[in-house]
């Protein structure tokens, strides 16, 4: 039988599959609508809890872990910090995270290749939110999918790798163009890597509308780094002043 | 949600009938990140597993689906919209579509440096659904029910 065409249907049901005008229902419903609920239940959350959240993406290889390894050995002086790692296998990151002597709940996905809010939303529930300050979601390695779907953070990061060449944001328009901000990591291979120019890596970002601020960084050597903890402390307090004015003038 | 639009729009739907889905239309923006031929193919998939296993396995026998089932020739149609930028430098709007944007990207069309931003072009939505109610007990459900025990899954 041919499941697709109905052609082995009785004919009387073939009947009614007649088109008819008075059949049209339109409505506008978002697709995305019950990823979107779930994300907006877990930035209020996080609202509630006065902690900034941060969503990190990159090509697999393209130095999230080692940023926030380089991260969190800066800012844990500061805040309190939780780490979500999103892999399909192994904990491997996570451990890489704990190491750095801060929490991190890892998210096997198995064969998704993203993370999506109710993903997020199980994993804030295994922390507890009142002792911390700021959580960095380290998404799947991928530079297609984890733009689609909001996971409740406040701002959105992607990494661009100088091995990954400066043509990166126009081949994956679609990330380059929602994020808030753009590291360019490993810079401390620009010399053997002379193919990849800085300025028309930067020029390519900013053809996708986006005037977000641009990184370019080593966590390995340290160098490039203040700017992006500074932007980091920067949003982290505006946030802060923007749930709870109060206690800020305060403080 | 089927059932309520249905309900919204032409008052009420007997306990006893179900509601059977023959088209269904979505609009999606450039900047979607979706991609229409592989919807429309994933599409089939699930519309073929639907009829093949939904009813007859038996994790699927308790599954709730609110009376409401998919025509095996429900249509999936896209509409795609352009997206569109605005230039702060030139103060006016201007459309992109997939041309412009292999061309422009979301630049300025008459100033690559001038400063842009994405105003459209995201959106990711069903628009129209096309239903009508057939009696629980000759719905089409109840005619593809005895015919798809066979295990033939063409797409795997």
């Amino acid at each position: 039988m041919c499941e697709t065409c109905g052609c082995s249907l009785p004919t009387d049901n073939k009947k009614s599959l007649d088109i008819d005008a008075d059949q049209n229902h339109a409505v506008i419903k978002k697709i995305m609508s019950s990823n979107d609920k779930t994300a907006e239940h877990n930035r209020h959350k996080l609202n509630k809890h006065g902690i900034f959240c941060i969503n990190i993406m990159s090509s697999p290889g393209g130095g999230k872990t080692k940023l926030l390894e380089a991260s969190i050995a800066e800012l844990k002086k500061l805040y309190r910090i939780a780490v979500i790692e999103g892999d399909l296998e192994t904990e491997n990151d996570a451990e890489r995270i704990r190491a750095q002597g801060v929490e991190a709940i890892q998210i096997t996905t198995g064969s998704a290749c993203h993370l999506d809010a109710h993903h997020v939303h199980q994993a804030l529930h295994q922390l507890n939110l009142d002792t911390l300050d700021l959580i960095f979601i380290e998404n799947v390695g991928n530079l297609v999918c984890p733009a689609a779907f909001d996971l409740g953070q406040h701002a959105n990061i992607a990494l661009l790798s100088v091995t990954e060449g400066d043509d990166k944001p126009l081949k994956y328009p679609v990330m380059f163009q929602k994020i808030h901000g753009l590291v360019i990591s490993k810079i401390e291979l620009l010399d053997y890597f002379d193919d990849f120019n800085m300025e028309r890596a930067l020029d390519n970002f900013r053809k996708l509308a986006n005037q977000s601020p641009v990184w370019p960084l080593s966590a390995k050597t340290g160098r490039g780094m203040e700017a992006w903890l500074d932007w980091l402390v920067d949003q982290r307090t505006e946030r802060k002043m923007l749930l709870n004015p109060q206690l800020e003038t305060s403080e | 949600m089927a059932r309520r639009e249905y309900v919204s729009r032409h008052g009420n739907l007997p306990i006893d009938q179900n509601l059977v889905v023959t088209s269904l239309t979505l609009r999606l923006g450039l900047f979607s990140g979706v991609d229409k031929g592989l919807l429309k193919r994933a599409f089939q998939v699930a519309l073929h597993d639907f009829h093949c296993y939904w009813p007859s396995t038996p994790e699927t026998q308790q599954a709730e689906c609110d009376g409401v089932y998919f025509s095996p020739t429900t249509q999936l149609i896209i509409e795609q919209v352009s997206a569109s930028i605005y230039c702060r430098e030139c103060g006016s709007h201007y459309p992109v579509s997939q041309q412009s944007f292999q061309r422009h990207y979301l630049s300025c069309p008459n100033n690559h440096r001038h400063i842009t931003q994405l105003i459209s072009g995201d959106e990711m939505l069903l628009i129209n659904m096309q239903m009508h109610p057939e009696s629980a007990s000759t719905c089409i459900s109840e005619a593809f029910k005895n015919n798809n025990t066979q295990e033939g899954n063409s797409h795997v």
